[in-house]
């Protein structure tokens, strides 16, 4: 069922067409954000409405309004005294053949003079975005409708995407979404540093009880690693590895990305590599544990180093070395742990525990993170030159990205690196975090797609908008959001920008269709990992 | 539409002379001079909106004028009701050159045929939405007619 909504009056591809509401269709019963489809005489365009606003034919009638005669109000309404829209056209389709296979292309035109307007149907919602199968996740609904609304995940984790919006607002309910998405629907692996163990076994969930995370639904497709065993085993947490990190894992370049977060001047961070050519792979051990003044002396003239530098450098190393998880040997390779399960098609969510202090989510993150590149860019290689099939790609998800992204350390650290040459070694990123501002731009120019929640805070809306076509009327519908369950999706994993109620997440009933959903291999699989216990 | 009204002397020029000073009622003036009633005429002038020609009704001016000693007669509510079913006679009226300003009329025929309908008050709202139409840039005149509905 279309119902009509007006007709097109004017407008520009740049600025949107202005549509005339009709007479009976009231102002207060349109929202932003919403879709309508323009039947032009040989397209039909779709659209979202970006902006409403009241208009009146002559100007006298604002200057002397008629009163309160319910009479007049009803011969004036939608005559004299009309509301309009603002549609920005997104997607055209056309009668022929080879457009209907295509399916929907981006405008290039607009709809002519009179053209009719109507509210999208589920038909016409459905054909833009597809049906739920087995590449397309259910993620939620478009407003005020029951479509489902699917996102094509193979093609999602193609490029590094990113979740922002303000603390509050669903980003980690959609991100779980989304990850639960990534195990069904995508050949990808999932990585996930969980900074507030929201994802492996249970996540929080304001003013109720907690809910389901990854691995109480699919048990047998994720692996829980901790750093904190201690904290796993309060919250009755089934962990299939406890990471621990040696002192001569930790190489110069995990340290100059914790600069600013250990108070370490530059002239420290240059030491560090001075110290790893001297003292090589237990260099931190040997660093912090050197105490006696003379022979702190004796270093540092010989390095080159100032004293206060040292200093400086000892108490940023201190810092690090207290950390539980770090200890002098690590007892096993977190990182071929790591792979070995991802290998396995698994999904790793590593949960920090208590240690979810800033300095110890980015130095385990980055450390992992450099191993498993580095890794896989060596299989990536290989494959490639013997011309066989690559490494499953690999999905990276941190949270606080800001952190790693800032556009002082973006060209050191791994993330930044990965999030800039993209696919070609099959690793891309799941960015989370509240202040996109804070990443560099050249960063999230290079997000393909971006799940916005709201946000209000103009450097943060421009960040997001950044580089995309009909930024201003974006910029409304962002401003607009609901603060809670409600997204704008946008970029390239979407055929138009999509503002969507996040599906429900959290009841027995959700958890089953999430559940319900996973595709044969992996029913299959579970099944078979069943029948292996008990033989 | 009968677009004005007037008693006049029979001769044209000749103002009637007011009387009765000393009657009690109207009629005791007729009474007392019977030859007014021949002596004063009373004439209408009716607008042409629309005409009738092989059974349909047409809104607009017909290819030829009224004849010279056509009868006259008062629509009946069914031909008012046929008429009015369409609003385009609007127009005619809002620009005829009448002697009594147009909202009048407009108003005043709206009126009459409001009572024709089933339900008086759609038809004044879909005429008044009509005439919001018309007169889209001038609300001062709109707001007039639609003062003089109810």
């Amino acid at each position: 069922m279309t119902s009509r909504l007006g007709m097109v009056t004017s407008g520009s591809l740049e600025k949107g067409v202005e549509v005339r509401l009709d007479g009976g269709v009231s102002v207060e019963d349109m929202a932003v954000g919403r879709y309508v489809t323009i039947e032009g005489s040989r397209k039909r365009f779709f659209g979202i409405i970006s902006d409403i606003s009241l208009g009146v034919t002559d100007p006298s009638l604002t200057v002397a309004p008629p009163g309160a005669d319910p009479f007049l109000s009803e011969v004036l309404s939608g005559t004299s005294t009309f509301g309009t829209l603002r549609v920005a056209p997104y997607l055209t389709i056309s009668g022929d053949a080879d457009s209907i296979l295509e399916g929907p292309q981006p405008v290039k035109t607009i709809p002519g003079h009179f053209s009719a307007v109507n509210l999208a149907s589920q038909a016409d919602i459905e054909l833009v975005f597809g049906k739920e199968d087995e590449k397309r996740f259910h993620i939620g609904t478009p407003l005020d409708m029951e479509t489902r609304i699917c996102l094509n995940l193979p093609e999602l984790v193609k490029r590094s995407n990113g979740v922002f919006g303000k603390s509050g607002t669903g980003k980690t309910f959609l991100t779980r979404l989304l990850l639960i998405g990534m195990l069904q629907k995508s050949a990808a692996a999932n990585l996930i540093f969980d900074m507030h163990s929201e994802y492996g076994w249970a996540g929080t969930r304001e003013g109720g009880a907690p809910v389901k995370a990854l691995k109480q639904l699919f048990p047998s497709r994720v692996a829980v690693f901790t750093l904190d065993e201690e904290n796993a085993r309060r919250r009755q947490v089934s962990t299939d590895f406890v990471v621990r990190i040696g002192y001569d894992e930790i190489a110069p370049e995990d340290i100059a990305l914790l600069r600013q977060t250990l108070n370490l001047t530059e002239l420290a961070v240059e030491a560090v590599y001075q110290l790893r050519r001297r003292f090589g792979r237990s260099w931190l051990q040997d660093t912090v544990s050197l105490e006696d003044a003379e022979q702190i002396r004796e270093l540092t003239e010989a390095l080159r180093i100032h004293e206060s530098t040292f200093q400086n450098l000892q108490r940023g190393l201190g810092t690090i070395r207290r950390l539980p998880f770090v200890v002098a040997h690590a007892p096993d390779n977190a990182v071929e742990r790591v792979l070995g399960f991802l290998d396995q098609g698994k999904h790793v969510v590593l949960e920090f525990g208590r240690f979810n202090d800033i300095a110890a989510y980015m130095l385990v993150a980055n450390l992992l993170t450099r191993r498993i590149h580095d890794r896989y860019r060596e299989r990536t290689e290989r494959a490639m030159a013997a011309g066989s099939a690559a490494p499953t790609p690999l999905v990276i998800t941190i949270e606080e990205a800001h952190k790693f992204l800032n556009p002082e350390i973006a060209g050191n650290t791994i993330f930044g690196i990965i999030a800039r040459e993209m696919r070609k070694y099959n690793v891309s990123l799941l960015v989370i975090d509240q202040r996109p501002s804070g990443i560099d731009t050249e960063v999230m120019s290079q997000l393909g797609t971006k799940i916005t929640c709201l946000l209000d805070n103009e450097k943060d809306i421009d960040s997001v908008l950044s580089g995309v076509s009909g930024k201003g009327t974006l910029k409304t519908v962002l401003a607009r959001l609901e603060s809670r369950q409600q997204a704008l999706i946008f970029g390239h994993a979407v055929p138009m920008p999509v503002v969507i109620r996040i599906r429900e997440y959290g009841s027995e009933n959700s958890y089953r269709h999430l559940q319900e959903n996973a595709p044969g291999p992996a029913r299959e699989r579970t099944e078979k990992d069943v029948e292996e216990l008990w033989q | 539409m009968v677009a004005g009204a007037a008693t006049t002397s029979l001769e044209p020029g000749r103002r009637p002379i007011a009387r009765g000073k000393d009657e009690a009622t109207e009629a005791d003036i007729y009474r007392s001079s019977p030859q007014l009633a021949s002596l004063l005429r009373s004439e209408f002038t009716a607008l042409v909106a629309g005409f009738r020609q092989e059974g349909g009704c047409h809104h607009y001016l017909p290819p030829v004028p009224a004849r010279i000693h056509g009868f006259v007669y008062l629509c009946q509510p069914e031909e008012t009701r046929e008429f009015s079913r369409s609003l385009a006679f609007l127009t005619v009226l809002l620009n005829a050159r009448l002697e009594v300003p147009a909202e009048e009329l407009v108003a005043a025929a709206l009126r009459v045929m409001a009572r024709c309908h089933d339900d008086p008050h759609a038809f004044l709202v879909a005429a008044g939405k009509e005439l919001a139409g018309l007169l889209s840039g001038d609300f001062n005149r709109l707001k007039a007619i639609l003062g003089r509905l109810s």
